[in-house]
């Protein structure tokens, strides 16, 4: 293992106490610190290379102009012991890559509108002011621990020139060592930014916005993954429209809308792709369901004659629903999934029905043991 | 009564770090200097006390905005404090403005976006509320938006953790924008319905492009005449809205509505003519959206009609045997988000008709 830059118990400037490692990106490690004017908690970030630090003093200065409730607040930015340090707000949750590794295979339209509709708001806002990402990937996008993903928070604005730089490596020297960041982030890079154009700007973060959107709803990326998608997307050619967009029963109308919302942002021409604030104005009007929403294992489908069957919630109630609320291949009992609620006798009902990726095996004893508690 | 600009520096010296911007404005308790932060290249809000004498107030304002986490209120990124010259500083997040009461003088503001600020503001007091905070001090002066026109909520230099027992030595506030609780033999007892009594005058504020009705200015305030209605505020406002906002300026202040209440009637109205309902009827898709439409979904003798009033669908009448989520259905009767319309008496088994209606809203993002 690589050694890290801070240890535990350190503290720099006089003011931000190191507690503990949080992550590490291509470019940069991030740790918890407590910032002991105030004793908040925040996040510390510092380049790996010094080389990255100009890029890296030019991010935060970027990020530092964009004040919203959908973009990570930029605190503080000082030297220590020869190195930048960038402080930010400390975000209660995790980042849009670990669900979908976790716990979403895809999301269901509702749920992908929400998160879509929040991340064009902290794009437009930035777009106003001039500031690009550059970067925008599920991995960048920080959403809150329910099931509802009530709130998110877009991150590391601008580190991406790096990261388009070391990609452009990688495909001249046909390397197949590209770094993790690398591969994350090529599967939402638009054309002209893989291409390395100059004048890349503002709606090369409407084209990720379109890729991004691609992906939560099919549970894939539209060009492929890797370094193969670079062919992909420098052919721009818009893949066939996923069976998931082609929604049943409860989603259709919805699916429609973000369908257009995709093809819209994945034009070749970057000047025929919509502006954020344009986004905005579509996604204001999109009817979806953002109501809290809850987890169970399906229990029984199809035992009646219907095309309906009832979900037992982690909390110990049984939750009715129809398989046209299902958003996924047809419902199977075993499955773990999350809804949104709704009153009704003598069950409640459950829509939108969302699948799951089973639980770890720690995680699903914890909760057969909240579903059963006259359990062990 | 706007805040006096000036072009006086700050007397002690600033950090390197930060550039003077030659713009001071005066607030109650502290001067803000507007500068610049070299390190970040943003314009910051250095806020210092008047005197020794509003320190505390200043360094009540730090405890309280360092606890809160609102998209409407202000970040704090620094504390300046000089041990040995004892000058002592807090270096936030600059909002250029205007504030509400500047944004009042220069629009002569619409129902919609009356709804839309009323609703901010709610959602403001709701979340200080949340976090065991009162802010005491809630006017249209220390209500300001940002370069997104997101509200935020300044100056929490009167303000107080809220304690059942709370109360304060001495009566402070805006004349007007106090609730009668103040004006009584000292000291006053004070709550979250202060602040809420609060928004209230500044909804009044708001309508009256500036003024307040007298009542409020009375001494105690409501005294000889009781608030008017927002009724008559000349926006034909809905009837809910009336209600919940008139409820707000009750001279008893736990007859007051709390914040999130307000909050949520402002939001179900801003969502008003905008939710649709998906009807899955045999084997078609339908979509009831314009407000005053039905629809009427027979099967046999067993029908019902389905109305969309502008903020649910209800039930405009029926016959024969239906059933929402298994329940008889009747005039009047609201859907619920997500339900089953059932078409037939269970004997009929499978030959009934199901109908799975569900309803969604845009979301009110602001």
């Amino acid at each position: 293992m690589i050694q890290q830059i801070h240890k535990a118990g350190e503290i720099l400037i006089g003011r931000y106490q190191v507690k503990r490692f949080l992550a590490e990106g291509g470019m940069q490690e991030v740790y918890v610190a407590v910032d002991l004017s105030f004793n908040r908690e925040v996040a510390l970030k510092v380049p790996k290379h010094p080389s990255a630090e100009k890029r890296f003093a030019r991010s935060a200065r970027m990020s530092a102009k964009v004040i919203h409730a959908n973009v990570a607040q930029t605190l503080d930015y000082f030297s220590e012991g020869g190195r930048d340090h960038l402080i930010e707000e400390l975000i209660q949750g995790s980042n849009l890559q670990d669900r979908l590794d976790n716990e979403f295979d895809y999301l269901d339209p509702h749920l992908a509108a929400h998160l879509i509709h929040h991340l064009i708001r902290a794009i437009a806002v930035c777009h106003r002011v001039n500031v690009f990402h550059r970067d925008l990937k599920p991995s960048n996008i920080m959403v809150s621990m329910d099931h509802s993903m009530s709130f998110m928070k877009v991150t590391d604005f601008g580190i991406a020139k790096m990261a388009a730089q070391e990609i452009a490596n990688n495909v001249k020297s046909d390397s197949i060592s590209a770094s993790r960041t690398v591969l994350g982030a090529i599967p939402y890079m638009a054309p002209e930014v893989v291409r390395r154009e100059k004048g890349a700007g503002l709606p090369a973060d409407i084209w990720s916005v379109g890729a991004l959107l691609y992906r939560l709803m099919s549970g894939k990326t539209p060009f492929g993954e890797g370094l193969a998608a670079v062919e992909t997307i420098l052919k721009c050619q818009l893949p066939p429209k996923p069976l998931m967009f082609s929604g049943r029963g409860q989603f259709t109308g919805l699916v429609d809308e973000l369908w257009e919302i995709v093809t819209a942002c994945l034009r070749t021409d970057p000047g025929a792709r919509p502006t954020a604030d344009q986004l905005i104005k579509t996604c204001s009007a999109l009817c979806y369901s953002d109501a809290s929403r809850r987890a169970g294992i399906v229990t029984s489908y199809r035992r009646g004659s219907g095309d309906w069957g009832f979900i037992h919630a982690d909390a110990g109630d049984d939750v009715f629903f129809h398989s046209d609320s299902y958003y996924g291949p047809k419902p199977e009992e075993r499955k773990r999934v999350c809804f949104a609620c709704c009153t009704g006798s003598p069950s409640h009902r459950a829509h939108p029905v969302l699948p799951l990726k089973p639980l770890l095996i720690s995680q699903a004893a914890d909760a057969a043991w909240v579903a059963d508690p006259t359990g062990p | 009564m706007a805040n006096k600009e000036t072009v006086s520096p700050p007397p002690f010296r600033l950090p390197d770090r930060f550039e003077f911007l030659n713009k001071t404005l005066a607030g109650g308790q502290a001067f803000v200097y507007l500068c610049r932060d070299k390190f970040l290249d943003r314009q910051v809000a250095l806020k210092a006390p008047k005197s020794p004498i509003t320190e505390g107030a200043v360094r009540k304002e730090l405890a309280i905005l360092s606890g809160l986490k609102s998209k409407h209120v202000t970040q704090v990124y620094d504390v300046l404090e000089d041990k040995k010259s004892g000058h002592f500083a807090i270096v936030e997040e600059f909002v250029p403005g205007p504030t509400l009461e500047e944004y009042v003088e220069r629009t002569n503001i619409q129902k919609e976006d009356f709804l839309r600020i009323l609703y901010q503001l709610a959602c403001a007091l709701s979340d200080i509320h949340a976090a065991g905070k009162v802010h005491r001090d809630v006017t249209p002066r220390n209500v300001k938006f940002d370069a997104e026109s997101v509200l935020k909520i300044l100056d929490f230099g009167l303000s107080s953790v809220a304690r059942p027992e709370g109360v304060t030595p001495q009566a402070r506030g805006t004349p007007g924008f106090v609730g009668p609780e103040f004006y009584g033999s000292l000291p006053a007892h004070f709550s979250a319905a202060a602040d809420v009594y609060g928004f209230g005058a500044t909804a009044w504020f708001m309508a009256l492009n500036g003024v307040l009705p007298p009542s409020l200015l009375e001494v105690p305030p409501q005294s000889l005449t009781a608030a008017p209605s927002f009724s008559t505020a000349g926006m034909s406002l809905p009837i809910e809205i009336v209600e919940v906002l008139n409820a707000t300026l009750l001279p008893n202040p736990s007859r007051r509505p709390h914040a999130p209440c307000v909050r949520d009637t402002l939001k179900r109205h801003l969502l008003f003519g905008r939710h649709r309902a998906t009807i899955h009827y045999e084997g078609k898709t339908y979509v009831l959206s314009d407000q005053g439409k039905a629809a009427r979904l027979p099967a046999g003798n067993d029908t019902i009609t389905v109305k969309y009033s502008g903020l649910a669908f209800v039930v405009a009448a029926v016959t024969g045997d239906v059933y929402i989520n298994n329940n008889p259905a009747k005039a009047d009767d609201i859907l619920p988000d997500a339900c089953v319309i059932t078409l037939g008496a269970p004997p009929l088994k499978q030959a009934r008709k199901f109908v799975p209606v569900n309803m969604s809203h845009p979301e009110v993002v602001l």
